[in-house]
């Protein structure tokens, strides 16, 4: 206990000391010395409650005359003292205590709790296993409510009949599209770069370095740029809109829309999910770019690949197919990902640890979704031939 | 109004030539002020000219551009974190939203100073947190949450986590906003009571006029327009003596523009 020395200032302290006497058939607690939060109570309630003895109807006289300093040390413990008396079906006489003691004590005890204040108490097993149940189901509810929504206002939206705040939709699209490209470009970079390395080595083996290019623009193409992408959409978007609006629902602010009369899925969600629905394409075909300046950087590194060759094989290896299904796979990841963000974020509690499960619960729901949707695309594709 | 540098032993906190802005924007020069031992001193003001801000500079969360807070007359900011940590220690605040930790309980918000400081086992705990629940009415609401109580409960329960370690100093930032006229005059009593009792110095941020009254024993009004302070005193001399019409407006609850024939046109009470 190293940090009892800071917590004890410098000045000597008088332990609190109590006896109980018993005169002409009155009992009487005495209390003396100090009695402060620093001078600390060494068991003292739990000692003097086991010692005293009194019948049914009779009174406990506190003396605390030899007290030397107190503060609300004495009045918790004597309030602690008066509920057990209570409790017992004894009485506690403070009449001899000081004014300003009776006060504290009194005001303590008379603003008794109503009825209502119990504490909840830990319902059974089988109620929580139940309420639990009923919980989940009226969560999935909420989800396909909630998808309902943004439908109803997407048609909104088509007929021109959609409430949005257009400033709020440009700052969105900016956060989610040009702040994003830093760290977009740098992860397809790098993940470009790695396939790249895990490829020249195996293609070395056979001499046949050349074909680097086709697995490279083919898997950036096909699967990476967008799931990656995504993933760091993710991360960095999805989580912003669930942090957001989970602490606008704590600060009343969506109650706030909702009174005024603006539709809450229109005005918060829509910007968001047309926003990465825009973007999350667009940061595709950049992070394709990237992804195949990676493989190159590393195949002319490694291989000794000329960059009109590897230009040359790159085009070849890549049609207009495995762009179309890259562009409609990042489309669906950017509505997935803003979906999961808004939907958890208008789903948080009010209070500052619902902000952190909002974020979380998005950012995973976003690249589960993410990668689940990645290999139903995956079938799709072999399916169709592409 | 005595000046800083007359103090006696009984001043607990000074505010000397504070000058109050962030960044460009000035809130408040010229502020100076003492607050003596047991003292309920009031910061008062229109909405905006800076009285929160002041507040917080006095808890040290802001440091002041010009001028000195001095605690026991030392300067809060030429201090050693280890000073101001103990000094820190000595102060209970009431943030205007209450500021309690929404994911502990009543119980555990108001054990948390108790337990971080004092040598109190887990009995005393209890049996203190019961007590400072009880001060301010909330004793059996020990395991609720702040999200399942009321706003003006919760405010109570600020109040009980700012007097948890039996403070010198309590910084109430508008302490009744938000209750009922009973429970807002049963908090006036409380902290009377509480001074009495202790003989804690506070500070109280109001805009209730009848418990301006009913507590305020000094007090600064901070001016919006001039961006100074234009009458010390307390609040019942500033209604009888104040001849700014900013002040007599706002203690009489005029319009500015009547303030020149407030003596025509007196108000009911």
């Amino acid at each position: 206990m190293g940090a009892q020395a800071t917590k004890h200032a410098a000045e000597p302290r008088i332990a609190p000391r109590w006896t109980l006497r018993k005169q002409s058939g009155a009992v009487e607690l005495v209390l003396g010395g100090e009695w402060t939060l620093y001078s600390g109570l060494s068991g003292i309630p739990e000692a003097a409650a086991a010692q005293i003895e009194l019948g049914s109807g009779q009174s406990l006289r506190i003396d605390a005359s030899e007290v030397t300093r107190w503060d609300s040390t004495l009045p918790a413990f004597l309030l602690a003292l008066a509920e057990y008396c209570r409790s017992q079906g004894w009485t506690l006489d403070a009449g001899r205590l000081p004014a300003g003691l009776r006060t504290v004590l009194k005001m303590a005890d008379e603003l008794s709790p109503p009825a209502s204040a119990r504490a909840p108490r830990p319902a059974p097993l089988f109620r929580r296993v139940g309420r639990r149940t009923l919980q989940y189901s009226a969560k999935a509810g909420e989800t396909v409510s909630l998808l309902g929504e943004v439908v109803i206002a997407f048609v909104q939206l088509l007929r021109g009949k959609a409430t949005y705040y257009r400033a709020d939709a440009w700052a969105v699209l900016q956060a989610c599209g040009a702040d994003a490209l830093p760290i977009v470009g740098l992860v397809n970079l790098l993940v470009g770069a790695i396939i790249a390395f895990v490829g020249a080595v195996q293609l070395k083996e056979f001499g046949a370095g050349e074909l680097l290019a086709d697995g490279v623009a083919l898997a950036t193409v096909r699967e990476m740029a967008a799931v990656i992408t995504a993933v760091v959409l993710s991360g960095r978007t999805g989580a912003a809109f669930a942090a957001e609006i989970a602490t606008m629902q704590g600060n009343e602010e969506i109650d706030a829309l909702r009174v005024m009369g603006v539709p809450v899925v229109e005005f918060l969600v829509l910007p968001r999910v047309l926003a990465l629905a825009l973007m999350a394409p667009l940061l595709y075909l950049y992070s394709c770019a990237l992804g195949i300046l990676g493989g190159f950087l590393v195949g002319t590194g490694m291989l000794d690949l000329t960059l009109t060759s590897y230009a040359e094989r790159t085009v070849l290896a890549l049609n207009a197919h495995q762009f179309i299904l890259g562009l409609s796979k990042s489309l669906v990841f950017g509505v997935l990902v803003s979906l999961a963000g808004c939907f958890y974020g208008l789903r948080a509690g009010r209070n500052a640890a619902a902000v952190g499960e909002a974020t979380t619960s998005a950012v995973v729901a976003g690249i589960v979704g993410v990668i689940t949707v990645d290999a139903v695309f995956a079938v799709c594709a072999n399916a169709l031939g592409i | 109004m005595p000046l800083a540098s007359e103090a006696g032993a009984d001043v607990v906190c000074q505010v000397e030539d504070l000058r109050m802005s962030f960044d460009r924007r000035l809130i408040q020069r010229d502020i100076t002020f003492d607050v003596r031992r047991g003292e309920i001193f009031t910061i008062m003001g229109g909405s905006g000219c800076g009285k929160s801000t002041l507040l917080r500079h006095m808890i040290g969360l802001l440091q002041p551009k010009v001028g000195q807070i001095r605690y026991a007359g030392q300067d809060y900011w030429s201090a050693t974190p280890e000073q101001q940590d103990a000094v820190r220690r000595r102060f209970g605040v009431l943030f205007q939203g209450s500021a309690l930790f929404s994911a502990m309980t009543l119980f555990e918000n108001v054990a948390l100073p108790l337990q971080l400081y004092t040598v109190a086992n887990a009995v005393e705990t209890r049996a203190l947190v019961r007590y400072k629940l009880g001060l301010v009415g909330l004793r059996g609401y020990e395991e609720y949450y702040p999200s399942e109580i009321s706003g003006g409960m919760r405010k109570r329960a600020g109040l009980a986590r700012a007097l948890a370690l039996d403070p010198e100093m309590l910084f109430l930032d508008e302490p009744s906003a938000g209750l009922d006229p009973i429970s807002a005059r049963r908090l006036d009593d409380l902290i009377l009571q509480l001074r009495d009792g202790t003989g804690a110095s506070f500070v109280v941020i109001s805009h209730e006029l009848a418990s301006l009254f009913a507590i305020g024993d000094n007090g600064i009004f901070l001016d919006a327009d001039s961006k100074r302070p234009i009458a010390h005193g307390s609040p019942r001399q500033m209604l009888e003596h104040s001849e700014h019409p900013t002040v007599r407006a706002f203690l009489r609850r005029e319009a500015v523009k009547d303030a020149g024939t407030h003596d025509t046109v007196v108000q009911s009470e």
